[in-house]
């Protein structure tokens, strides 16, 4: 043995008991080098207390226990995803449905009456035209003979007419 | 081992199709080593068998996570662990409730000292229950990770990257915690062996 398999075997003792060939020539080792001898003992004695710590009572109806954990645990999760179901119809297509069947009737409804309104307007504009047409037809070109005249006519200032008006009355 | 790590993955491939009876071998297989960690890691009997049992609960629910890459033991006592960490983050925000334990554990050291006769070369010196009593207060001293790192290391013979993997932290961190962990426990041992008497 040589001190890096001195200390593998230290490791060792740390991590279960040593056979009793590793035992003595861990014995060995330390009597011909003293100086190793308190490592020995405090990791054989501490490697003792580890293998000495109480274990615990396992109970007898452990096995019972974790199924009975599980089914809770998939009881939760079946009443989770239920939940997620029942938000997702309830959010779902009936849930919407309603409220696009009223968006969309009300929005028929605002389109219809524009386009009423608009329609209304379009006539009374074709008719306006209409009666236009009909008196430019019926004017007679002898009414503008005097237009220059009627043009300057009102383009006098009103202060004139007032003056006019006065000395009438 | 090997062939023990093959089953349990063999095993746990069988779980995650929904197979009960490989879930039950699985945990008849493993319940001791996690309920003896949990409660070694935890100081409390009552508690450790809840943690425990929503450990393999956890399993059963997780299996579908399991990569063949991991060895089961690993991902096994890496749930229990987190599951531990939970509880004591528990306790801390509930103080009053981990009060009556510690008091318990000052007081009674372990309810069931296991002897040992194991030979050691000061065994002579040394009364089996009380080193068991002073090594288990000592171990219950230790900060949670350098206590669990310890307990992977020894109950369980996880090598230091798989103790690694399950603690979240670097191989020379491992190394690191475990020495650490031993050294204090040599240190609490080293004043019975040179006088006889504990101090």
């Amino acid at each position: 043995m040589n001190e890096s398999e001195f200390k593998e075997m230290l490791d060792t003792a740390w991590r279960r008991r040593l056979t009793e060939s590793e035992l003595e020539a861990a014995t060995q080792w330390v009597g011909r080098h003293p100086k190793d001898r308190p490592e020995l003992e405090q990791v054989l004695a501490a490697s003792q207390g580890l293998a000495g710590l109480p274990g615990v009572v396992l109970p007898s109806n452990f096995m019972a226990r974790v199924w009975d954990g599980v089914e809770r645990v998939e009881r939760v999760e079946r009443v989770e995803r239920m939940e997620v179901k029942v938000k997702a119809r309830a959010f779902g297509w009936r849930f919407w449905l309603p409220r696009f069947a009223s968006a969309g009737a009300a929005v028929m409804i605002v389109a219809a009456g524009w386009w009423r309104y608009d329609a209304g307007r379009r006539a009374e504009v074709a008719s306006g035209i209409a009666t236009a047409a009909d008196a430019a037809q019926t004017l007679d070109p002898a009414m503008l003979r005097e237009f220059e005249a009627l043009k300057v006519m009102s383009e006098v200032p009103a202060a004139v007419d007032e003056e006019l008006l006065a000395a009438l009355q | 081992m090997a062939e023990s790590v093959d089953t349990d993955a063999e095993l746990m491939m069988r779980v995650r199709d929904g197979d009960r009876e490989a879930f039950e071998e699985l945990v008849m297989r493993y319940q001791q080593p996690v309920l003896n960690f949990i409660s070694r890691t935890l100081r409390d009997e009552t508690e450790a068998e809840d943690v425990a049992q929503h450990t393999f609960v956890q399993v059963w629910k997780s299996a579908h996570r399991y990569q063949v890459t991991a060895r089961f033991t690993t991902w096994l006592f890496t749930i229990a662990r987190n599951l531990c960490l939970n509880e004591i983050r528990r306790r801390s925000r509930h103080p009053a409730d981990s009060l009556e334990a510690t008091e318990g554990d000052e007081s009674e050291g372990p309810s069931r000292p296991l002897a040992d006769p194991g030979a050691f070369l000061a065994s002579d010196h040394l009364a089996s229950s009380e080193l068991v009593q002073k090594v288990d207060e000592a171990i219950g001293a230790l900060p949670e990770n350098q206590r669990t790192a310890l307990l992977l290391c020894r109950e369980e013979e996880l090598s230091y990257e798989e103790i690694g993997r399950i603690l979240g932290t670097s191989l020379s961190a491992t190394k690191s915690l475990i020495f650490r962990a031993r050294e204090t426990l040599k240190q609490r041992i080293k004043p019975y062996l040179k006088t006889g008497e504990w101090t």
